[in-house]
């Protein structure tokens, strides 16, 4: 190839060409030292013949440049796809690859020229003064500026890292925090919810780690922050100044949650706790709902638009609300779970009860089937909640705490303790071979009072495992429990069936000297 | 532990009557050690079960005992033929 036919090549290609520039020319930003010296350095390649073409291939439109660095780098560039591959660990676009298209744009136009309009784009040459104008787009340029100083030119390498330069970097950008009051939170809103969206990337190898439990822990915090700085920003009347604020925060939230990928339930809290803070007009709203009913994406198997429970019961429209439960799926129980614990603080009771009861038929199958056991806990003890705020028949609740399995005892035993129904009580915790002591704590007194020979196979069942383990350490835990039973015995009138009963005992287990010793000093009989 | 709570007992029980007149139950389900305590839950006369007779895996109960277990006093039981 001769001279020219790179002016020829550069020629054909123009268009592609200045669609790179301008994607360069956005990334880039004069104020920001790191950037501006990229650009000289690039430019310094380009003049000093340090780029050349090594290939081209006129079929796939892609031509393979050579940067003679420290070392030869070689960047292939794909023009129809605006695309680039360079090998080299920095921040993309790098500083090879700025060279390469500043060497096919100097072929037909001036680079001089170029570089010089871009250093004058921005009247604002010192980053010190980027946080007196006050545009999205300079508080945009502080934390870019500090995120690549942080994070982006040395990519984390473990968690811990990125906590620690998550952290460096929120106390930079914090320096450049307005000074009048009213933009004080806006602007703590603006910078966390960017910064979250440019860890975004960096967060996600490490969820699926061994660091997962870490990062969780790292995101509550993180979003517990930008929920307190999103109410403090709710509280305060809103100023037209911040219109646009709010519009670009809103658009990034809505990109983040519908294109970024993992971490779903942390993007729907993000993304609902955005549109409840900021959002107050019904219209825009409206139009949300529209494009969510039409919208199919899921992922990690949850659709996205599982959000629009919460804006139907801001919005309040109940039918479809109630409409769109009846059509819920088990497997997204927890999320109208929430959906009914944030109804619950807003709305009247009617519409809880109505779609707490459209739950009601999953929760069995869900527990059971779907949710894995360290989340079981928790969840049980909200739904609990949840469903005794509500009115529900004793049937229902019973059906509910049954499905709770282990965990609902205690509920289902005061349950059957207000409706009086002592057998049962007896039979569950004898069922459930639950111990003494939780049985005390269930209710046992209560039974003990009002019907206390309903105790007596209870009682029984438990010295009768005591005995099984055979020690005289458990005889001695066998015969406390008799005397226990003794009482209940004397307080239903039950003295010779007693009697008759620690009879039988004895002789069924007369082998047993240990234990016949403990129930001689037990004085057992009455 | 992912099991449902439940006041109930549900298995199946096959029933034998013996030579000498008793009746000899089996369960495939669970060791006799664990069933017959729930069976005899609400039998006052054999103290709950302290003087059911449990051999080889398997309840020998007398005709009388037969008729008390399953009479309808117990509430919790309820036979079902299969």
């Amino acid at each position: 190839m001769n001279l020219t036919s790179y002016q020829k090549l550069a020629a054909h290609y123009k268009k592609y060409i200045y669609q790179s520039m301008d994607m360069i020319e956005k990334k880039l930003h004069p104020a920001i030292l790191e950037d501006e010296e990229l650009v000289r350095r690039a430019t310094f390649f380009v003049r000093n013949g340090a780029v050349s073409i090594s290939n081209y291939y006129p079929q796939e439109h892609k031509i393979d440049f050579t940067v003679r660095d420290v070392s030869n780098i070689d960047v292939s560039y794909d023009l129809l796809q605006n695309r680039f591959n360079c090998p080299c660990p920095m921040q993309k676009p790098c500083r090879h690859i700025v060279a390469a298209v500043f060497y096919l744009y100097q072929q037909n136009d001036s680079l001089s020229t170029w570089i010089s309009e871009w250093r004058a784009n921005d009247d604002m040459t010192q980053l010190t003064l980027l946080k007196d104008e006050r545009s999205p787009r300079s508080w945009e340029l502080i934390v870019e500026n500090f995120f690549r100083k942080f994070i982006s030119q040395y990519p984390p390498t473990s968690f811990y890292l990125l906590e620690f330069a998550v952290h460096d970097l929120k106390a930079q950008i914090k320096k450049s925090r307005p000074f009048e009051r009213e933009w004080q939170p806006i602007y703590d809103v603006y910078v966390n919810l960017s910064i979250l969206v440019k860890i975004w990337p960096y967060l996600e190898p490490f969820a699926d780690s061994n660091m997962r439990n870490r990062v969780f822990h790292f995101l509550h915090e993180y979003v517990d922050e930008l929920d307190d700085s999103l109410a403090q920003l709710a509280s305060k009347p809103r100023m037209f100044a911040a219109d646009p604020f709010y519009d670009d925060m809103m658009k990034r939230v809505r990109s983040f949650y519908f294109e970024t990928e993992s971490l779903f339930r942390f993007r729907k809290h993000v993304y609902l706790a955005f549109w409840d803070a900021l959002v107050t007009d019904k219209k825009t709203r409206l139009e949300e709902v529209k494009f969510l009913e039409q919208l199919d994406k899921t992922d990690e198997d949850i659709p996205l638009n599982i959000v629009l429970p919460y804006f139907y019961l801001t919005l309040s429209m109940t039918n479809e609300l109630l409409a769109a439960a009846e059509k819920m799926e088990t497997e997204q129980l927890l999320e109208w779970l929430e959906v009914c614990e944030k109804a619950l603080h807003t709305t009247n009771k009617d519409m809880v009860n109505n779609l707490a009861r459209k739950i009601l038929p999953h929760v069995s199958r869900y527990l059971n089937e779907v949710v894995t056991n360290p989340t079981r806990v928790m969840l049980i003890r909200r739904l609990e909640l949840l469903f005794a705020s509500i009115q529900l028949e004793s049937e229902e609740l019973e059906k509910l705490y049954q499905s709770f399995g282990l965990y609902g005892i205690q509920s289902y035993s005061t349950l059957l303790l207000k409706d009086k129904r002592y057998r049962d009580w007896m039979a569950l915790h004898q069922s459930a071979n639950s111990s003494l002591e939780y049985a005390e704590a269930c209710g046992l007194p209560v039974v003990k009072e009002e019907a206390p020979e309903v105790l007596l196979p209870l009682y029984h069942h438990y010295a009768m495992r005591f005995i099984q383990e055979k020690n005289r350490y458990s005889y001695k835990q066998a015969v406390r429990i008799w005397k226990k039973m003794k009482q209940v015995a004397k307080k239903s009138n039950d003295t010779d069936y007693w009697n008759a009963y620690v009879e039988n005992v004895r002789e069924k287990y007369k082998r047993l000297r240990a234990l016949q010793q403990e129930i001689e000093k037990g004085n057992l009989p009455l | 532990m992912t099991q449902p709570l439940s006041i109930t007992k549900d298995f199946s029980l096959h029933i034998h009557a013996t030579e000498n007149g008793n009746f000899h139950l089996t369960t495939a389900i669970s060791p006799a050690e664990q069933w017959v305590p729930y069976l005899y839950i609400d039998h006052r006369e054999s103290y709950f079960g302290l003087n059911a007779q449990v051999e080889d895996n398997a309840l020998i109960a007398s005709p009388v005992e037969l008729v008390e277990l399953f009479s309808g006093k117990n509430t919790l039981l309820s036979l079902f033929p299969v």
